[in-house]
């Protein structure tokens, strides 16, 4: 008799993970069980263009229906699972329904965190993670509203530069003395500060939430150093939590983050995980990370599915990540993590320039501002390990490809 | 040609050869799995009155084939997706993909029509091209001169659709309020509109 897969999850990890599975000619059964309503999607255009109403649901499905009847896929859609039980292998959806497992694949993704401050229940206060979200957004994004948005991270600045673009007073609060201080360096923060200002969104850092005011509705959100800011809308983006709450009644080993190692095997050796709610081992670089991303859910995805078909692989990639805000694609490649050395190449004050990170001279992470091409040369130097001499680096007359 | 460029098919002519598919395959000497253009065959049908005998039910069945590509979409869903930006619309409408700039994530892959296509030796996205060296020649597309029932052409959108009229979606293709391909079909006769079929595809290649 053939095995069965289930995939809980319909984020970009647990749809990847079925087209895996089928190449890697896997012929039993997959299931994937979801809580979300509808086909998975697309979430990066939630915060861009989708807002700009210009993108209907469909249009950012990751695969149509056609494409899981032909890859033999049931899909069980708007169910949430209750439980699982690893010694029965089986999991417990809601309304008590039992299905079992040969091998099962947690993409359960995280969550957007809660601020926990007086008035965070209030009407106009949102959260951004799914389309419900997006969508219950969108219903307040007019023209001429004042919008404030908490956290100067990537949610929040694509949403601020959205929101900006289609004519809302944007301000955006940051707890840190600079935006994207988590994952970018100074000169590229103080590049999307400028660009921010400049489209006329107020950037004000070093702010701490205390509070937001209004009756029923959001009026104002209110700063530990006493400033108010007017708001019709606010939306928080301050970091993710994963989604670890079924796999720890489960029994797996969680710490920020379901453990994985690097073949995305859970503590029991019939679970995966891929994608935001996993922490696993860097090969490359060394430690536990807990990584956020679209390519990252992908790659654990493929490295997942192979294993659970007796095909071993380990996550070794290098992970890459990117943002779009007005007309700025930065794209990073690596992580940056024990540098010893930061090179700059291009022009911070113009269009497009990209930052190095070296540890000896190894290339360790680049992080590239409207140049593709110093991002993709970056990732292959990483993944090969590459020492680059950092004078030549930094010279834009020298050609990358002859640092 | 500063239009939208965009191929007609004519349903009714195909006779599922897939002589446009091969003829593509060997021009971009594609390996195995990897097709620009594919041929789906369509078959399905329902019972109906008999036209002249009372009470009697017949069974209305139809049986085509559909050569589709990249149809090079006025609202590319795989543009949309692209996180690189290697992917991108020219002048002339024709969705392109830079190589040199695709990180191989195959997020494009969400293509209701399945038009790009992963080509693991080179690690990126490929796809129809409208067989641009052709159009710079004023040639004509490899799909378009292997037809042997000259079922595709290929020029100017807004043409075929003054010609041809406004289907873009018979069965089993996607519903074309999804992505407005660039494509005019005149439908297989008794071929139902997209989204309406009862029928089953039986070889997709």
């Amino acid at each position: 008799m053939s095995d069965t897969f289930i995939i809980v999850g319909g984020g970009h990890a647990g749809v990847r993970a079925i087209d895996c599975l089928r190449r890697a000619d896997f012929d039993g059964r997959i299931e994937l069980v979801s809580a979300d309503p509808h086909l998975p999607d697309h979430r990066p255009p939630l915060c861009k263009k989708f807002l700009r109403g210009q993108t209907p649901l469909e249009r950012m499905y990751l695969r149509h229906e056609p494409h899981f009847a032909r890859h033999n896929a049931v899909l069980r859609l708007g169910t949430q699972v209750e439980a699982i039980d690893p010694e029965a292998r089986a999991v417990q959806l809601a309304g008590g329904e039992n299905l079992s497992y040969d091998k099962l694949l947690l993409c359960l993704g995280a969550r957007a965190r809660r601020l926990d401050v007086p008035g965070s229940g209030l009407q106009g206060v949102h959260y951004l993670r799914s389309y419900d979200d997006a969508a219950a957004i969108q219903a307040g994004f007019t023209a001429g509203r004042r919008l404030v948005v908490v956290g100067a991270g990537y949610i929040g600045l694509e949403l601020a530069a959205t929101a900006c673009e289609l004519g809302l007073s944007v301000t955006v609060l940051e707890l840190a003395e600079r935006a994207l201080a988590r994952v970018v360096a100074p000169v590229v923060s103080a590049f999307f500060a400028r660009r921010h200002a400049q489209a006329g969104v107020e950037l004000v850092c070093n702010a701490r939430v205390r509070e937001f005011r209004g009756a029923a509705r959001v009026r104002s959100v209110v700063t530990a150093d006493g400033r108010e800011f007017p708001a019709e809308l606010v939306v928080v983006g301050v970091g993710n939590q994963p989604e670890t709450a079924l796999a720890q009644a489960a029994g797996l080993a969680c710490e920020n983050g379901i453990l994985v190692d690097a073949h995305c095997r859970t503590s029991d050796p019939d679970i995966y995980a891929a994608g935001d709610c996993t922490r696993h081992p860097s090969v490359h670089f060394g430690g536990k990370v807990r990584l956020e991303s679209v390519d990252n859910a992908l790659e654990q995805a493929r490295v997942a599915a192979a294993n659970m078909c007796g095909q071993p692989l380990r996550h070794a990639h290098v992970p890459w990540f990117w943002s779009d805000q007005y007309d700025i694609k930065l794209q990073i490649a690596g992580l940056s993590g024990g540098h010893d050395q930061l090179v700059v190449r291009g022009d911070p004050a113009g269009s497009g320039f990209s930052v190095w990170y070296l540890r000896r001279a190894e290339v360790l992470s680049v992080e590239a501002v409207n140049r593709p091409a110093d991002f993709m040369q970056g990732g292959k130097w990483i993944a090969e390990r590459r020492r680059v001499d950092p004078a030549r680096l930094g010279d834009p007359g020298v050609a990358l490809a002859a640092v | 040609m500063s239009g939208q460029l965009g191929f007609y098919f004519d349903a009714s002519a195909c006779n599922g050869c897939k002589a446009c598919l091969v003829m593509c395959k060997d021009k971009y000497d594609n390996p195995i799995g990897v097709n620009f253009r594919k041929v789906i065959h369509y078959s399905g049908g329902y019972w109906e009155a008999h036209p002249t005998q009372k009470g009697i039910m017949v069974p209305h069945v139809y049986a085509y084939s559909i050569s589709v590509s990249c149809n090079h979409c006025a609202e590319p869903a795989c543009l949309d997706a692209c996180p690189t930006g290697a992917i991108a619309k020219k002048a002339n409408g024709l969705v392109v993909i830079d190589k040199e700039i695709c990180v191989g994530c195959r997020l494009c892959e969400s293509c209701p029509y399945d038009a790009p296509q992963f080509n693991e030796e080179l690690g990126v996205m490929t796809m129809c091209d409208g067989c641009e060296d052709e159009i710079a020649r004023g040639g004509r597309q490899a799909c378009v001169a292997a037809c042997p029932q000259r079922a595709i052409q290929f020029g100017d959108l807004a043409g075929f659709r003054e010609q041809y009229g406004t289907v873009a979606g018979i069965e089993p293709l996607p519903d074309p309020a999804i992505t407005a391909p660039s494509l005019v079909v005149t439908p297989h006769r008794n071929s139902p509109l997209s989204g309406q079929g009862t029928g089953e595809v039986k070889y997709e290649r």
